[in-house]
């Protein structure tokens, strides 16, 4: 009966976010049948579960809380705008991918990799992530090495790994435990780990019905782990056994010395530094962003100390049908990161206005967290990095489209990545604003003075005049 | 031979937040009248002016002009605990590189905190006619400004014969604010046709901010399309005044 209850509170919530008063009342009259037959098995879902049917065991179909547009559109009218149904991706990808078939009992290589869950904070899901297959995996959770990779093997990569749970308090680093040990020498180490986990059932996955999720490989409970630790990297490990040092200086000493930021976030996430008694664990989705966030507020200090650069410069890079463009002016620092989300969904079925989302810092920085999360924070380091490496600061304007080949979220590696690889290709360089102003209108679809609503620096650069002129 | 007494330890903490707002690092010009900095934010688009002369300090020793440059932040850092009642004495230490504060009140606290290098570019002083000129309480213009920044990121004044106004509009909403000519918030109201001038509402907040800290008292003085001048009279014989360059849209 309390099942039932639940169900009856999801699909009300289903019904409320839909339109229209006619479709309305077939929604509701769907839902409600769905709620009595399951979701699974459900008339509604057939257009997905019979692709899906090879894994009607392993996977499972969810209807996100707030309503689904693939409910209406069953990959057919292409609701939510984009080029294919991310669904459809999803689920060939799935029927490809060997881990959808792993039994209780998982072994092979892992790259190393874990996983720290965000939901039930301060107490969390915790696991390897491991293959169903031996050999040099260390790409497989290494996204420095993934730009120029399609979106289907990006989201293969997603599926090609197992991951483990189990509940743990988020100050357990502070006292040991016996996973979290095993877990803190798979990450130490240098080279992929031999792992063996056996589950107390066979791993699960799902598929959110929204076309913003991004791809999850299957978990399952941990029963055991087996590991074969390598041979530890001997930075980490010096930062790992310092009780005393705080984690701020760890992880700037670490990317100082020249580890990747995804292999420092992974020990960040599992508590491995700092001082003893303030060591947790840090969910990944927000230990990523926090990496980005030291490493860039420090080296954004370093670059304060340098000249701005001599000309204004205009860049632009192409990734999974991403478009990015950037504006370097011969200013002191300031840095503005604004998206433009091409909809073209049934509130917005032309998809000639797009969703803008952006934030700005001035030369002092900020101390709030950006509207658009996280990626706000991984161009800033790219941006930082690039700006370092030539000694030089400068005023930058970061411009994102996306657009409608963009299936499915990736992560905020995307950003990072297409940034740094954007400020390393030769720029267009000017000596007048008005001229680079026209290079970079050239570079985008949008025009350049409907971002001009959104762009603090845009319309600095524009219309603030100067007391030294 | 330079050392300064301060009677009020709070207030030249005050002082420096002020000029925090716009430098990080400040070079202090320290002559045998007193003491002036004058600096530009690294945009170039705000600036601050600030003098201390002789008299306004309890006492004052300074035998030879020169320079003295220090990170405010650290500064400030150091002045945190600074009560009410406390007397400062800052002094050089040319051997060692650094400045002395010496706090006595409760009891006695000496900091020294190293000189960094002065910057060399001297900064002349804007040659600005000014077509409106208003004096006004501190505090009003403060909220004012920070009523007009829950809208907009600008803010436009406007000075007609009979009142000053302060207008924000963006997206979110409108913020008009007037300060009559015989309003008794106004002080002094001077006036010729009618100015109007735009400008970044994140700068003023910080200096009106400051500003009202320092001082009960703000001479506001404009020209169309052109830097506004904020005055702040720091008694019994001081100065705080603002620059900031207008935005022309």
């Amino acid at each position: 009966m309390k099942k039932l209850f639940v169900k009856l509170k999801i699909s009300c919530k289903v019904f409320r976010s839909v339109e229209s008063q006619r479709h309305r009342k077939i929604y509701f009259l769907r839902v409600f049948l769905l709620s009595f037959g399951g979701l699974q098995l459900s008339e509604e879902l057939r257009w997905l579960s019979w692709r899906l049917s090879r894994l009607a065991e392993t996977v499972r179909v969810r209807v996100p809380s707030y309503g689904s547009l693939c409910l209406a559109c069953k990959a057919g009218r292409m609701l939510c705008g984009k080029a294919r149904c991310p669904l459809l991706l999803k689920a060939e990808m799935m029927l490809k991918s060997p881990v959808f078939k792993a039994s209780e009992r998982v072994e092979g290589s892992s790259p190393p990799g874990v996983f720290v869950g965000r939901l039930g904070y301060p107490k969390v899901y915790l696991g390897p992530l491991i293959p169903p297959f031996h050999g040099d995996t260390s790409t497989l959770d290494l996204p420095e090495a993934w730009l120029g990779k399609s979106l289907e093997e990006i989201v293969g990569l997603r599926y090609s790994l197992v991951r483990g749970l189990s509940k743990v308090r988020v100050d357990q680093p502070q006292t040991g435990g016996k996973l979290l040990d095993q877990l803190h020498e798979m990450i130490l180490s240098e080279r992929p780990v031999e792992a063996e986990a056996e589950f107390t059932r066979k791993p699960r996955g799902s598929i959110l019905l929204s076309d913003e999720s991004q791809p999850f490989g299957p978990s399952a409970p941990l029963k055991t782990l087996k590991i074969i630790p390598q041979t530890a990297d001997r930075q980490l490990e010096k930062y790992y056994y310092d009780w005393d040092l705080k984690a701020w200086d760890a992880v700037l000493s670490l990317y100082r010395a020249g580890l990747p930021i995804s292999r420092i976030q992974k020990a960040f996430s599992l508590g491995m530094f700092g001082e003893k008694r303030f060591r947790r664990l840090v969910p990944t989705r927000w230990s990523i962003t926090a990496v980005d966030s030291m490493v860039s507020l420090s080296l954004v200090g370093e670059i304060k100390n340098y000249p701005p650069i001599n000309e204004y410069r205009v860049y632009s890079f192409k990734h999974l049908d991403n478009l990015f463009a950037a504006l370097l002016t011969p200013e002191a620092w300031e840095f503005e990161w604004i998206e433009a989300w091409f909809p073209g969904t049934v509130w917005n079925p032309a998809g000639e206005k797009a969703e803008f989302m952006g934030d700005y810092e001035g030369y002092k920085g900020r101390t709030t967290y950006p509207e658009v999360g996280g990626c706000y924070f991984s161009a800033r380091l790219a941006v930082a990095e690039a700006l370092k490496a030539e000694r030089r600061q400068a005023g930058v304007l970061i411009l994102r489209e996306i657009h409608g080949g963009y299936l499915l979220p990736v992560g905020v590696w995307n950003v990072r990545e297409s940034v740094r690889a954007m400020l390393k290709s030769k720029p267009e360089k000017f000596s007048s604003l008005k001229e680079a102003l026209k290079a970079l209108e050239a570079k985008l679809t949008i025009r350049l003075e409907t971002w001009l609503k959104t762009s603090k620096i845009l319309r600095k650069l524009l219309y603030q005049r100067k007391l030294s002129a | 031979m330079f050392r300064v007494v301060l009677s009020d330890a709070r207030a030249w903490r005050r002082l420096l937040d002020a000029i925090s707002t716009l430098v990080e690092e400040a070079t202090f010009d320290v002559k045998p009248e007193g003491m002036y900095l004058r600096a530009m934010d690294p945009s170039h688009v705000a600036m601050v002016d600030f003098e201390y002369e002789k008299d306004a300090f309890q006492e004052f020793e300074c035998t030879e002009a020169s320079k003295i440059c220090v990170g405010l932040g650290e500064m400030l850092k150091l002045l945190k605990r600074v009560g009410s009642g406390e007397t400062l004495e800052i002094s050089l230490d040319r051997e060692a590189n650094r400045l002395v504060m010496k706090l006595t009140g409760r009891y006695t606290r000496r900091f020294a905190l190293p000189l960094l290098q002065p910057s060399t570019s001297e900064l002349p002083t804007p040659r600005l006619a000014f077509d409106a000129r208003v004096k006004l309480d501190a505090d009003h213009l403060r909220d004012a400004i920070l009523e007009v920044s829950n809208v907009s990121d600008q803010v436009r004044f406007i000075a007609g014969q009979d009142k000053l106004s302060l207008i924000g509009e963006s997206e979110t909403g409108k913020v008009e604010i007037d300060f009559e000519r015989d309003n008794p918030s106004v002080y002094e109201f001077n006036v010729q046709g009618e100015v109007k001038a735009l400008y970044g509402v994140g700068f003023l907040e910080d200096m009106v901010k400051a500003g009202s800290d320092n001082s009960k008292l703000v001479s506001v003085e404009f020209s169309t399309d052109k830097p506004v001048k904020l005055d702040y009279e720091l008694p019994p014989k001081g100065r705080l005044t603002y620059y900031l360059a207008p935005r022309i849209e």
